[in-house]
């Protein structure tokens, strides 16, 4: 049986299968430029349509119902996070966040793609290396089995950190100028609103309240430098 | 798996334990990171707390009142090293790195306000605390070398000479405000720091010539090489503790022109 994207050799008949719903004209020389040329396998008709494929989604690899709970926790990140929101890493809203971030800075006319991307890249890896560094079996002695740091987990931390620093950059665009004090407060409350968004979510995840802090402080100055970045 | 749990639940246990530690010793044996660097020791340095950091920039900031300053060792066991968690005197990385990363960031920052990019501001403090670092650590080296000191390890003395990044990243913040307050602030900070360096090398440098003396009663030959052997040392972490001026003022020089009380411009 042929596959779907290579034609059927001209003169050769298709053979004969399950998918034979819907009658297509029949094959007539190349199938190049022809949309109704008949390939290899027919179309299936509705009720066969990919059953043996999951759906588009979760193909993707985006899990909503994770970053529903998740960005819900970022809005109020001033309770513990749950360990089941804190652990997974969902990486479409970071993603999505970066990019959204930078297409807003298009309006304040300043073209901070290649920046914005590759500092969020580089700051998470080394702040991973800090992590993977600090958490480890000294820091809890009665630790059973090693400590697994993830690299999405810590993205996917600092990424949905990236929220209120999207709220600021559209405030900074259509309405408060970044020169008076009022700029200057948003920007403090900013970045302790995504410093405490990704902190609680680290710690959670890799189960160090003691660590907090001094997690909390690299997270800061890397939120510091891409707030810096649209001011 | 569910019948071994209620069959015999310490063979369980045993067996996940077992599995954990083979998976362990799997990742660090063909990881790549694990061959360029031991991360076991360095885990060992960065095992720090919160209050454990505070209570390490309080003594920064000021030594004069912290009164016992020798390493503690484990309750039931001496060879077990304590944690720069479990004993204030164990010298940690986190703080010196962080110390250097703030600063290096803080150089940058005054400049990132006016909005002039300029790789300089970035490369030049870099530079120049990566040499301070190397300086320093093989110039201890060396000199500990030519003393016939046993020095501590390569990684405690980078964390102790590390911790001058800390404050000198207090007398940078102070610096914001006014240029004298920053003069006055370093002179603070480097009388501080050397009285923190001298105080944490002294049971490291002159503990074995103690013991001896402590052990042995008054042979004056022995007591004669003794006491010349602490006047030496006595005078090696001296003089290194004063030295410590000259790295603070030399790293101070790359800080921004960005005041927010002086009477010329403000910005922002």
């Amino acid at each position: 049986m042929s596959s779907v994207l290579a034609p059927t050799p001209p003169g050769e008949k298709h053979s004969v299968d399950r998918f034979e719903a819907i009658s297509f004209p029949e094959f007539v020389g190349s199938s190049y430029g022809n949309p109704f040329a008949k390939r290899g396998i027919s179309a299936p008709g509705p009720d066969e349509v990919f059953n043996d494929e999951a759906p588009l989604l979760e193909e993707l690899g985006i899990d909503l119902w994770a970053m529903k709970k998740k960005l819900i926790f970022s809005l109020f990140p001033f309770r513990e996070a749950p360990v089941d929101i804190a652990s997974n890493s969902e990486m479409a809203f970071p993603i999505w966040a970066l990019v959204a971030l930078s297409i807003i800075l298009l309006f304040a006319k300043k073209l901070v793609f290649k920046q914005i991307l590759a500092t969020f890249l580089l700051s998470t890896v080394a702040l991973d290396g800090l992590i993977h560094l600090m958490v480890s079996e000294f820091t809890a002695r009665n630790r059973d089995g090693p400590i697994s740091t993830e690299i999405y987990m810590v993205m996917s931390a600092m990424g949905y950190g990236v929220l209120p620093v999207l709220f600021l950059a559209v405030s900074r665009t259509l309405l408060v100028s970044f020169k008076s004090w009022v700029g200057g407060a948003l920007c403090v409350v900013t970045l302790v609103w995504a410093a405490s968004i990704s902190t609680q979510l680290l710690s959670r995840a890799m189960a160090v309240p003691q660590q907090k802090f001094i997690i909390a402080y690299p997270v800061a100055m890397i939120h510091a430098v891409m707030i810096l970045m649209l001011v | 798996m569910e019948e071994a749990i209620h069959a015999a639940p310490l063979a369980f246990s045993a067996m996940k334990m077992g599995a954990s530690h083979y998976n362990q010793v799997f990742h660090d044996s063909t990881s790549f990171i694990h061959r360029v660097v031991n991360t076991k020791r360095l885990q060992f340095y960065f095992a720090v707390s919160n209050q454990q950091i505070l209570r390490k920039i309080g003594v920064l900031l000021f030594p004069y009142t912290h009164s016992s300053w020798k390493r503690q060792t484990h309750a039931s066991e001496a060879s077990i090293p304590l944690t720069p968690a479990e004993d204030i005197n164990t010298p940690d990385l986190y703080l010196p790195f962080v110390g250097i990363v703030t600063y290096i960031i803080f150089c940058a920052m005054g400049y990132a306000v006016d909005a002039s990019y300029d790789m300089q501001h970035i490369s030049r403090p870099v530079v120049c605390s990566i040499a301070v670092v190397a300086v320093e650590l093989i110039g201890f080296k060396l000199a500990s070398i030519a003393f016939g000191i046993a020095g501590p390890p390569l990684l405690e003395i980078v964390g102790i000479f590390g911790y001058k990044y800390v404050s000198l990243c207090v007398a940078l913040l102070l610096s914001l405000i006014h240029p004298i307050a920053y003069y006055m602030a370093l002179a603070y900070v480097a009388a501080a720091f050397g009285v923190f360096i001298m105080r944490t090398l002294n049971p490291l440098l002159i503990s074995q010539t103690e013991q001896r003396r402590a052990g042995m009663l008054s042979d004056p030959m022995v007591d004669q090489a003794d006491r010349k052997a602490l006047m030496a040392r006595t005078y090696f972490v001296f003089i290194v503790g004063i030295s410590q001026v000259a790295p603070l003022i030399l790293l101070g020089m790359f800080r921004p022109a960005f005041f927010l009380l002086a009477p010329s411009e403000v910005t922002m």
